[in-house]
């Protein structure tokens, strides 16, 4: 496969390989947006394509957050390493607010500080993870191959989870990096399905579902 | 000058300018916690080792030379400065902080190099090499000379404590000839000697933890080569500092 990489320009995301664009997406408007890949080491170098421009925001199926830390450092260093630390906004207040909207009950986001992402369960996981991109939403955010694994249950709860942000961000894209696989889930409301092999022609084109 | 900076000593030095470069990054909240942090692991958890060591490696070589020159000799005392308070305390305390922290440190970034957490602290907003680097360099710039200090007072102490129940003196007597040999400047210099060794333990096992290549076995071999070019950056510091002072007078 020959190099990807990706620009922005006028509110616009380029994809592009040695073949030409391979996907557009508009950072302007919203939505969900899904790339399927055919197998994991495209879909990393996609997702390591996308990262390096300026705005975008990358949530991998762990979470993304540092194991030897707790939830509450993980927080604290994603929030306020490069905040004003005279910034009167309560934080806190915020992320408990976030983490409710993830449908965490009161109970459990007392306790879950303290723990260590590993001791979480995957999807407890993830969503802690997404609970930051809630508060600080980037231009755009690439969930990166969620679903491999999961059950469809888990899955659709998770596609539930994610939904919130669109409620509170309805100007901000998502885009799915997906492995193709028969037991993908369906994302309702999906703006555009784009699969690596044919991307030029169907950057654009309406999700199938 | 790539190829240069592609050689071990060339990479040290890298970092070393980059920490240097950066060292205002340390203002932030967060990297003060870490350098807290560091300091602490590196030098307040030393101190209970440092102690114990300080004390009998004072009470020993003072006694020694006490017993060998005679301990009401200048000598006696102007050898117990330059050795053991010039010398052997930074010596001891850097060789101490290597076997500690040195191999802590670089097994730490090994692993997190293992588990791809610099790529998720970049995607967190934070970057990595100002993160993980920067509190772990300084932190030891920091924490050798107090440890160092620590040390000379303790095996001065008991170095004057040994002379005065073996010879018999006032413990004001032995303390005041000493102090009245001591030079202030080589005092200072052997701080600033410990300084430069933390630096280089720091530069050292942060350059082995953060440039395996991923692996678990890559783990352990970055401790070793820490510890190995740490104890010899060390003697190199040491060295140059004898012939600097050796030089100077």
């Amino acid at each position: 496969m020959s190099a990807l990489h990706a620009t922005v320009e006028a509110r616009r995301l380029s994809l592009f390989d040695d073949g030409g664009l391979r996907l557009a997406l508009p950072l302007d408007a919203g939505g969900r947006h899904r790339l399927v890949v055919a197998d994991s080491n495209i879909a990393q170098r996609v997702v390591e394509a996308l990262e390096r421009c300026p705005g975008v925001g990358v949530l991998p199926d762990s979470g993304g957050l540092l194991g030897a830390m707790t939830v509450a450092e993980n927080f604290t260093l994603a929030l306020r390493y490069d905040g004003d630390p005279d910034d009167p906004r309560d934080w806190e207040r915020d992320l408990e607010s976030a983490l409710e909207l993830c449908g965490l009950t009161a109970e459990r986001i007392a306790t879950l500080g303290r723990q260590q992402p590993m001791n979480l369960e995957r999807t407890e996981r993830w969503t802690v993870g997404f609970a930051r991109y809630l508060l600080r939403p980037p231009e755009l955010l690439v969930i990166d191959r969620l679903f491999a694994g999961l059950a469809r249950r888990e899955a659709n709860a998770l596609i539930a989870v994610e939904a919130v942000y669109h409620q509170r961000h309805p100007f901000r894209p998502v885009l799915f990096v997906d492995l193709d696989s028969h037991q993908l889930p369906e994302l309702p409301d999906c703006r555009t399905l784009t699969e690596l092999a044919e991307l030029a022609e169907t950057a654009e084109a309406p999700c199938h579902s | 000058m790539n190829a240069f900076a592609n050689t071990r000593l060339g990479a040290y030095l890298l970092l070393a300018w980059f920490a240097a470069s950066r060292q205002r990054e340390l203002r932030r909240p967060l990297l003060r916690e870490q350098l807290q942090r560091q300091v602490y692991a590196a030098g307040v958890t030393a101190l209970p080792v440092i102690g114990v060591m300080a004390m009998l490696t004072g009470a020993t070589v003072v006694t020694q030379l006490a017993a060998l020159v005679g301990a009401d000799s200048d000598l006696t005392q102007r050898m117990i400065f330059l050795g053991l308070f010039f010398e052997l305390a930074p010596l001891l305390s850097a060789l101490v902080v290597v076997a500690r922290s040195s191999a802590g440190i670089a097994s730490e970034l090994a692993v997190m190099h293992v588990h791809d957490e610099f790529t998720t602290l970049r995607r967190l907003g934070v970057p990595a090499a100002d993160y993980l680097l920067l509190p772990r360099v300084f932190g030891l710039v920091i924490a050798l000379p107090a440890v160092t200090a620590c040390f000379q007072a303790v095996a001065i102490g008991s170095g004057w404590l040994a002379t005065a129940l073996l010879e018999h003196r006032p413990l004001a007597e032995t303390a005041g000839r000493f102090l009245d040999l001591a030079d202030p400047w080589l005092a200072l210099l052997s701080l600033v000697k410990s300084a430069l060794m933390g630096a280089a333990i720091g530069i050292i096992a942060c350059h082995h933890g953060s440039s395996g290549k991923g692996s678990t076995q890559a783990i352990s071999g970055a401790a070793i080569q820490a510890v190995g070019s740490g104890l010899i950056a060390v003697f190199v510091v040491d060295v140059a500092f004898a012939v600097l002072v050796y030089a100077l007078r």
